[in-house]
Parts: structure tokens; sequence; C-alpha cells
């Protein structure tokens, strides 16, 4: 293996403290009223997270690059699922069928109802009140 | 001389606890064989139902259950373990030069993991099956089916992690135990192909296990994460389903494809044509096979965005299966061409694998799949690559390797009348089938309009012949084990390490003769440089 | 090429540590894309009720999740200090600091524990007795099947660990510091899952 440091568990200390300051910065930061930035800045500290226990702990520092490739290639993987079913997810607002109810509000990414027929638009006593399909006539079939 | 790894103790037991991956491949092949003929009689009912257009036979719901048993068990029990785990676990450290694969022991998990996920899926066919078909789409299968759903999703969980820990065991195995001056490109495209295929093992059935596990919540909590009603999404589970299922089938042809390029070399004395762009191919069709999912999904409600571009990504990925064409056909231009049972096999292998591919591209087309979707035009495309391609092609490793794993020689006049008859039965019940799903007649159903009756009835006279031809392999090569003629160590003159060494081989695979790492494919040489 | 003797290729101790190191990240590879479809549900739910997602978020005990998060990251630590103290040949230290591992583990599990009973009492699981609706329900679906699975896996490293401590801390030893690498790959693992779901389940919509 390669070089250790001359006092034993000095790596494994520093490590820590690097993960409680990042938690503590995680933890905290989430009232800040940084609107979407919240998740971003969440997502970033648990990446460098990550990556502290996988560089040291797991030893990827010292691993070669068929180790390396493996330890990313299933986040790889996910990246592309959640990328192509992106141009699904992202998309549906394009082209709608003509018996699905017409658009409230922009639509833009994020915003709630874009995703999926009959979502439930209002709540009645704790129960979900689908709203009733428009009628075909209601609609300009081109 | 080393006794063979069959004389090696005779009791159940030592096959029950064997590590030696020889064995465990046997035990592979007689669960896949079952498998077969209890996914082929729920074919065999199927198509005597679908010989006449009214439902004379089985009520629709029996014939729902009766096509997903058939899916069910002929995807997951039967083609994605045939060839890796039958073959592949055989051949795999005997073409590297290694005594067994990483961790032997955990291939013998695998092995009792495939037979108990599958014992699971039987009994539940046997408590009387599934009818949401072999895609087990929502939201029939969660909220509505009254069938044991919970049971076979269990069991194809369990068979799931056999998948996973095979193809663990491989990549592993091929990274780390390749004889000393084996590099990557002296490797046999069998190695390739399985590789490749492991690569999509690890990577795609996890997702299979916990997307089947999230059905089995929704079905039994009712919480509504695939049920629009609830705010959930159905499209949601197609997404997860295909993610797997689609590089799934590139399990069942990968490797099959890999022993095309074992048995043409041989049989055309000609080394691989393209060698390089053979092995790219192989990882180029792993990888955009990842990316191709949603045209399942064409009419499902998807994002028309999303489906052009899953449509133009479905035709990048004929290109490396198209690559792989070519250079098996180039390969037997001036060959000296013998045909013999194996390559008949790899030969229909080629010609249907690619009439199953160029139908593919008819359905990647967006236009098209909206009339084609949901047809027998999909059956027929899906079955001239599954069984067209892979199940020619692993009958035809089967033979060819034959005489290394049992050491005895199959009937050879045997041998090629099966392998005609199964062409011309598969051609035969299929072909047909293209022509009634173009001209709209759906899957699924267990009875049709008049117009379709006469292509039916073809295609099931067809299934007979296809049935025989099925059956002989079974019968001759069982009776080759005892009657056969001994095979000597390479009695096909081929290349690989594999037939370096005795047949049957002994249990640690090589004697202690030295073995020579050579070019692969070398059927150029003559004289004394040749193999004796 | 010359005559070559492949047999023993697995022979060599540094060729077993070499595919026993690949394996177990193999493995580890095979995890991450079986949590890959709960993190796919999790982000459809975002997209499609952001609110309901903020506003249930905002019912998990993020002090008892924070608390959580600091015991699973100690004990990584403590992990990697016990494989290390296992390649200095310091025996008996890295079978206590297995014991530690494992018992913050245990109390990893005792803390989930109480927490799962207080989100049982409010009615947040996504059964029949339920609260909540759509993307709430949605949610906490994912919130118990998320750390469910997490959970799940945890028992499993903590058994590991243990039976680790307990075999090494007879005479003779019953593993090298490869193979206690191999669980710690493992470990660690497990944590780095639960550094990502702590602010994906717990730190959503705190600042709403």
């Amino acid at each position: 293996m390669s070089a250790r440091k001359h006092r034993p568990y000095r790596r494994a200390l520093r490590v820590w403290i690097g993960l409680m300051l990042l938690l503590a910065a995680t933890t905290g930061s989430a009232w800040l009223p940084l609107g979407a930035w919240n998740s971003v800045v969440n997502l970033v500290i648990a990446a460098a997270k990550v990556l502290l226990v996988a560089v040291f702990f797991m030893h990827l520092r010292d691993a070669g690059g068929l180790v390396r490739l493996v330890a990313c290639v299933a986040l790889f993987m996910l990246v592309l699922l959640f990328s192509l079913a992106a141009s699904d997810y992202l998309n549906r607002h394009i082209d709608p069928a003509p018996w699905q109810p017409p658009r409230q509000g922009s639509s833009s990414f994020g915003e709630p109802g874009q995703l999926s027929l009959n979502v439930p638009q209002t709540v009645e006593h704790g129960v979900e009140v689908i709203p009733e399909p428009a009628a075909l006539a209601d609609f300009d079939c081109a | 001389m080393a006794a063979s790894y069959l004389e090696e103790g005779y009791s159940l037991g030592s096959w029950l606890t064997t590590s030696d991956h020889k064995r465990i491949a046997l035990l592979y092949f007689a669960a896949i064989t079952a498998f077969f003929f209890i996914g082929g009689a729920a074919a065999t009912i199927i198509r005597l139902e679908l010989a006449t257009a009214p439902d004379e036979l089985v009520s629709a719901d029996t014939y729902n259950r009766l096509f997903t048993a058939h899916g069910v068990i002929m995807v997951w029990l039967f083609l994605i373990p045939s060839i890796p785990s039958a073959l592949g676990n055989f051949l795999m450290p005997m073409m590297i030069g290694a005594r067994d694969l990483a961790f032997p022991r955990l291939n013998l998990a695998s092995w009792y993991l495939y037979v108990g996920g599958g014992l699971m899926i039987i009994t539940a066919l046997v408590l009387g099956g599934v009818d949401t078909g072999w895609t087990f789409y929502t939201p029939y299968s969660t909220l509505f089916s009254n069938s044991h759903v919970v049971l076979t999703l269990a069991g194809v969980f369990v068979v799931g992690f056999s998948s996973i820990l095979t193809g663990l065991n491989f990549i592993v195995t091929v990274h780390t135990m390749r004889a000393p001056g084996l590099t990557w490109f002296r490797l046999p495209l069998f190695v390739w192909a399985n590789y490749a295929t492991s690569l999509i093992l690890v990577l795609a059935t996890p997702v299979l296990a916990m997307t089947l596990v999230l059905l089995a919540i929704e079905r039994i909590f009712q919480v509504g994460i695939f049920d629009p009603a609830l705010g959930g999404d159905p499209l949601l589970f197609q997404h997860l389903f295909w993610f797997y299922s689609h590089p799934a089938v590139y399990i069942m042809v990968l490797p099959a494809m890999g022993v095309a390029s074992e048995i043409i070399p041989c049989f055309a004395r000609r080394r691989i044509f393209g060698y390089r762009f053979m092995a790219y191919a192989i990882l180029g069709i792993a990888v955009i096979g990842f990316l191709v999912w949603g045209h399942h999904m064409f009419v499902s409600g998807q994002a028309v965005y999303a489906s052009l571009a899953f449509s133009l990504l479905s035709f990048l990925v004929a290109i490396p299966s198209a690559i792989k064409v070519f250079n098996w056909t180039a390969t037997l231009y001036k060959g000296s061409i013998t045909l013999s049972a194996p390559m008949l096999y790899a030969l229909g292998f080629v010609g249907l694998f690619t009439i199953g591919g160029v139908t593919g591209l008819y359905l990647a087309s967006l236009a098209l799949d909206v009339h084609l979707t949901d047809t027998y035009f999909v059956v027929a495309h899906f079955h001239y690559i599954m069984v067209g391609g892979s199940v020619m092609a692993y009958l035809g490793g089967v033979h060819f390797w034959w005489p290394k794993i049992s050491g005895r020689m199959y009937p050879e006049m045997w041998g090629r009348a099966a392998a005609v008859l199964i062409f011309f039965g598969f051609n035969l019940t299929f072909f047909p089938q293209y022509l009634v799903g173009a001209q709209g007649m759906p899957r699924r159903y267990h009875a049709y309009p008049e117009e379709f009756e006469l292509l039916n009835a073809l295609s099931s006279a067809g299934a007979s012949i296809l049935a025989v031809g099925y059956l002989l392999p079974l019968v001759y090569l069982a009776w080759s084990l005892f009657y056969g003629a001994r095979a000597e160590r390479n009695p096909w003159q081929a290349s690989g390490l594999e037939w370096q060494t005795a047949s049957p081989p002994p249990k640690d695979n090589f004697d202690s003769e030295p073995l020579a790492v050579r070019e692969p494919y070398d059927y150029w040489l003559t004289g004394d440089e040749a193999r004796p | 090429m010359s005559a070559a003797r492949p047999l023993d290729t697995l022979a060599a101790p540094e060729q077993r540590a070499q595919a026993g190191t690949l394996g177990m990240w193999v493995f580890l590879a095979t995890e991450l894309m079986f949590f890959g479809p709960l993190f796919f549900g999790y982000w459809y739910g975002r997209l499609q009720f952001p609110d309901a997602f903020a506003a249930a978020s905002r019912e998990t005990d993020v002090v008892l999740g924070a608390a959580n998060t600091a015991l699973l990251l100690t004990s990584s630590a403590l992990m990697a200090a016990a494989v290390e103290a296992a390649q200095l040949g310091a025996r008996r230290i890295a079978v206590r600091l297995l014991g530690a591992t494992a018992a913050l583990g245990v109390v990893f599990l005792v803390v989930k524990g109480v927490e799962y009973h207080h989100e049982w009492q409010a009615g947040l699981f996504p059964g029949d007795a339920s609260v909540l609706v759509t993307g709430g329900r949605l949610f906490f679906l994912l919130y118990f099947a998320m750390t469910g699975v997490h959970a799940l896996h945890l028992v499993i490293g903590i058994t590991v660990v243990a039976a680790f401590a307990v075999a090494g801390a007879g005479a003779k030893p019953r593993w090298g510091p490869g193979q206690l690498g191999l669980v710690g790959l493992y470990w660690h693992f497990v944590d780095a899952l639960w550094i990502f779901l702590f602010p994906l389940l717990y730190l959503l919509g705190r600042s709403g």
C-alpha cells in the first residue's frame, strides 16, 4: 500500500472532522431561505461528503483506474436513466391529447399538475376530488 | 492422464455441493432444459388455440395465464441464463486458461438462487399462474389482477440475483485471471460477448429487482406510486421496467453472437473478419442498448420528444449489430465451408437475426410503430431474434462444444437434420406472424377475426415441426452420452485454449502440459504450425 | 508466444486481493443500481408535488436524523481506523474499533426505530390509516422504503462487522486486513447512501 502518515489514524480523524463540518453546513444551510438553491447546496455538500468517504475511507486514492471506473459507473448509469426519462417527464406539456383538461398556469419545470392526467386539484375532507374530464366537444380537435 | 471432471465423484451430493464451474454449468444445463420444455408446453397450447379463429380450446383468462407463463419462463428461466450460465460457465475459465472462475462457491450459490427462484415461479404457475403478461404492466397488475403476482415477482427477484452474481463472477474473472500473455485483444469473441453481457447483468438487473419490489408494495399496500388516481404514474413503472428489460434482450443476444463468432471461423477455416471491430461492436451494443428503452413506450403517453430521442437511439443500436453481420458474412468469403450441425445453426442464426433486426428498425420508426405496436408483427420480430437468433446459437454452441463437455460425438446426420428441421419449422411458424401483424392482428388475444386464420394455421403447423426439431436433440444428445463415439481432444480442429485439453477436461481444466497462447482464430496456419 | 503455466492465476495473494476488491466494488455498483428506482421515484415526486414533498419533509425529525447522520459518519471513521489498525498489525485495537463501529450501527437502528414509532403514531405511514394524501403519501412511501432498505443493509453490515470482531478476538487470526478492507468498503457504502438520503428526506423545505 502507499505510504501512510507516520502517526496512524491521523487521516481518519481529519476526514471525520471534515465530514462533521460538512454535516453542520448542510443542516444549518437548510434553514437559510435560498429557494431552489437549498437543494443544490445540499446535494453539493452531500457529494463532497461522499467523495471524502470514497477517496479516503474506501481507498480510491490508492486504487487503480479499473476500480475507480467501477466506482463511477453505476452513478453514470443512473444519470443516463434520469436524463432520458427527463426527456419524457419534462416535455409532457407539449402536444397534450385532446381529452386532457386545459392547463392552469405556465408549463414550466416543477409546476405541479404538469405530468400526469387526472391529478387531483382539490382536497375535500382529506379526500381528493378528481376533476371531471372535459367533454370532447369542448376542445378544438384540429 | 488425470480423471475427467465427470469422474470426480458420482454421487448426487458431489454434484450438488460442487464448486467446479464445469459441473455447475451442467447443473444449469439440466435446469434450463427442463424450464425450456415447460415454457414450450405453454407455447404448444397457445399455438393449438390460435390454429383456429374462434376460441375453442381455452378461455381468455387461461390464455392470458399461458402467454404470461410462456414469457416469464422463456425470458428469465431459459434465455437469460442459457448461454452465459450453461456454456459460459463451462467455457469462460478454459478460454482464458484458468482453473475456475474467480469465486467458485458464489457460482454454486448462483445456481441455487436460479433453481429456487424458478421453483417459486413454477409454484405460482401450478397455483393458477399470472395473467398480467411477462411485462406486469400497471394498473392491471397492481389493482385488478386476481392471480399470483407477488409470488411470481418474488421468484423473478430471486432469479435476478442469480444473474447478478454470475455477471459479477465473470467480470472479475476476465479482469484478473487471464493467462499470462493473453491480452484483451487475444481473447475469443465468446469471452468478449459474455463479458459485455455481464456488464449488462450487473448494471440492469438490480433496477428490475427494485422495480418488482415497488410493484409488490403497490399491489399489497396500494400506496399510489404507479396509480394516477393517487398521484402516481404508470409510466414510472414502464420506464423502470424497460430500463432493465431492453438491455435484457441484449443479455439474450450478445452471448449468441459470441457463439456464432466461434463457430463460423472454425467451419469456414478462416479467421474472423475484423476482430477488433467485432469486439468494439459488442461493447457498442451493450452501451447503446441501455439508451433505447423508451421504444417500448412510443404509444404509452410518453412525451413525443422522448419518443423522438429513443427512436433515433434505436436506429443507432442497429449499426454495431449490422457491423457484426457484415463481418460474419465476410468471414465466409473464400472460406472452406463445412456445413456441420453447428455451422448450420450459426448460419441460421446470422440470417434469422438479420431479419429480426431489420424488422426492429420498422418498429423503431415512430409512425410505423403506431400501427405495428401490440400486433403480431412485434411478436414475430422478437421471436426471430430470440428464437431464430439466440436459441439457434445456443443449440449451435451445445453441438459445437458437446465433444468437449461430454467426451462424446453426437450423430452428425441427426444433428444436421434437426438443424434443418428447426430452421424450416421456425420460419413457417413466425414468418406468417409478420404478415398477420402488419394486417392488424393484435397480440395476446386468444381469438381473432376469420381473415387471419389461414396464416395462423400455417404458423401453428410450423410450430409442430419446430417442436419435433427441438425434441430431436434431446433424444440424440442423450443417446450419444451412452453410445456416441468417443471424442478426441480437438475434433473440429478449432482454435481456442479449451480445445488444447482433453475431451472431457480434467477437474482443473488443464494438465501440466504447457499451453500456447496464440492469436485468436489462427485458421490461416497450415502444416506444422497448425494445431495437431 | 512461448509456453505459459496459467493455472494458478489466483494463487498469488495480491491477485486474490485484487479480485476481492474488484468483486466488492462491482457488488457495490449493483447495490447503487438497486437503489436507483427509489431515487427515480423521489425525483418524480419532487417534480410532480414540490409543495407536498416539502411539507412532508418538514414532518421528519431533523434532530434525530442529523444525530443519526453524525453517528454513521463516526462509525465510518471508526471502521476506516479499524482497517488501518489491522494493516498495521494492531489486531486488538482493530477488534475494539470494529465493536465500536457495530455498536454505533445498533444505536442508529434504535434511533431510527424511535423515529418510525413517532411517524406511525402521527399517521404518516402510507397505509390505510394514513392522514396523508397524494404527494405527502408518496413522500412517506419513499421515506419508509429508502430508509427501510438502507436499514436492512445496515443490519447486514452490523452482523458482518460484529462477526469479524468476534472472530478477530480469538487466539488464531481468522481474517486478514484484506478481507476486513472488503467489509469496510461495504460499510462505507451504506454510510455514503445515508449521506444522500439525509438531505433528500430531512432537509427539504426547511426554509419554507
